[in-house]
């Protein structure tokens, strides 16, 4: 016998242990599970890392303008009821909401409301006519008026600002008339 | 790959590749860790295979490779182990098979022969096992170790003279 003859009888003597097979059998299970519970990670991750990056930038965005949420309010003009947009901004304990409704011939319409929390279901009316006032250089602006309303919705005060001036069109001061009613309540204003 | 071709080649190379991690490692606990690591490379390989012989050197291939790493490590190069009533620490590679479970042998010159393997330097210990058991030659040993001919050939002729000086009778001269 040589000693590759005694090499190979000898070696031929050696095996893995049966429970090793039996592993390397079961590999393919964890393999499997460890496939899916990868899966699962990468999909809380990215949930996590969407939410944060949401959260992030609303953070950012905030800290950068000032302003904060937008909400949806209803708001009717005219008699025609229309979701507008609430920019909510803080000041201590206050918080107030803008509403900038733009008119067909560009003018617009703000309404700031005054609470301690933003009021949920708000319902305002308004009638307005639109138009501008002429300045005393001979353009003409847009007037904006000013609403506060308080946490039970009914109109606090009635305010009128001289907005940018649009110039090249015709002077004709109209009267302007805007109304906002949450609660029974109507102003009117020039 | 797919599970049937996965038991298929699990069950006729495990004993090779445990065989191989067993003359690298001399200890059947690492041999069994770097088998499993093995196949689990196995499992994660993305393509097929040539052949029969192509399957049979990835796995001695990727089983060396696995030893190394083994060996490579952080723990195995910092830690050293100490034996009861010993101040000298006892070398990782030179352990051989002390504290580990030794195959039964039928006779007991292969006994003999299997221990005398297990004390030579691992480095001599894979080429005189893949020279003798799984037959290659020099060159083919030389191209799965990735090693140069006359290094295999260095190891195989410092092998063989190791084993004669141990078995005297028991080993032929070549």
């Amino acid at each position: 016998m040589n000693n590759q003859e005694k090499f190979k009888r000898t070696y031929d003597e050696v095996h893995a242990p049966e429970e090793l097979l039996g592993k390397v059998m079961d590999l393919q299970m964890e393999k499997r599970e460890f496939k899916t519970r990868n899966m699962v990670k990468a999909a809380v991750c990215a949930i996590a890392l969407g939410l944060g990056l949401f959260g992030a930038g609303n953070g950012i965005c905030y800290a950068a303008t000032g302003e904060s949420l937008v909400t949806k309010m209803k708001v009717v003009i005219n008699g025609e009821e229309t979701q507008q947009d609430v920019q909510w901004t803080q000041n201590g304990d206050v918080f107030h909401g803008e509403v900038v409704i733009p008119s067909e011939d560009g003018s617009s319409v703000t309404v700031l409301t005054v609470s301690d929390d933003i009021p949920e279901n708000m319902h305002v009316e308004m009638e307005y006519q639109e138009g501008g006032t002429e300045g005393a250089d001979g353009t003409v602006t847009e007037d904006t008026v000013i609403l506060e309303i308080n946490e039970d919705a009914s109109v606090n005060s009635v305010a009128v600002e001289k907005q940018e001036s649009v110039s090249g069109n015709s002077s004709e001061k109209e009267k302007k008339d805007v109304s906002a009613n949450s609660s029974g309540n109507m102003d009117e204003t020039e | 790959m797919d599970k049937t071709e996965y038991e298929r080649i699990a069950e006729k190379y495990l004993d090779m590749v445990y065989k191989i991690a067993l003359s690298h490692t001399g200890k059947d606990t690492d041999a069994e860790d770097v088998a499993q690591q093995t196949f689990y490379r196995l499992l994660a390989k993305k393509g097929g295979f040539s052949d029969e012989e192509h399957i049979k050197r990835w796995l001695i291939r990727v089983c060396i490779n696995e030893c190394n790493s083994l060996f490579s490590g952080f723990w195995r190069r910092n830690v050293r182990f100490f034996s009861a009533g010993s101040d000298q620490p006892a070398e990782p590679e030179d352990s051989g098979s002390d504290g580990d479970e030794d195959p039964v042998f039928a006779a007991q010159e292969n006994k003999a022969l299997y221990e005398t393997v297990q004390k030579l330097p691992p480095k001599c210990r894979i080429v005189i096992y893949l020279f003798y058991y799984e037959g290659y030659k020099t060159q083919e040993i030389a191209q799965i170790l990735k090693m140069r001919e006359p290094t295999v050939r260095t190891r195989l002729v410092r092998g063989r003279k190791l084993l004669k000086e141990e078995l005297k009778e028991a080993w032929d001269y070549e």
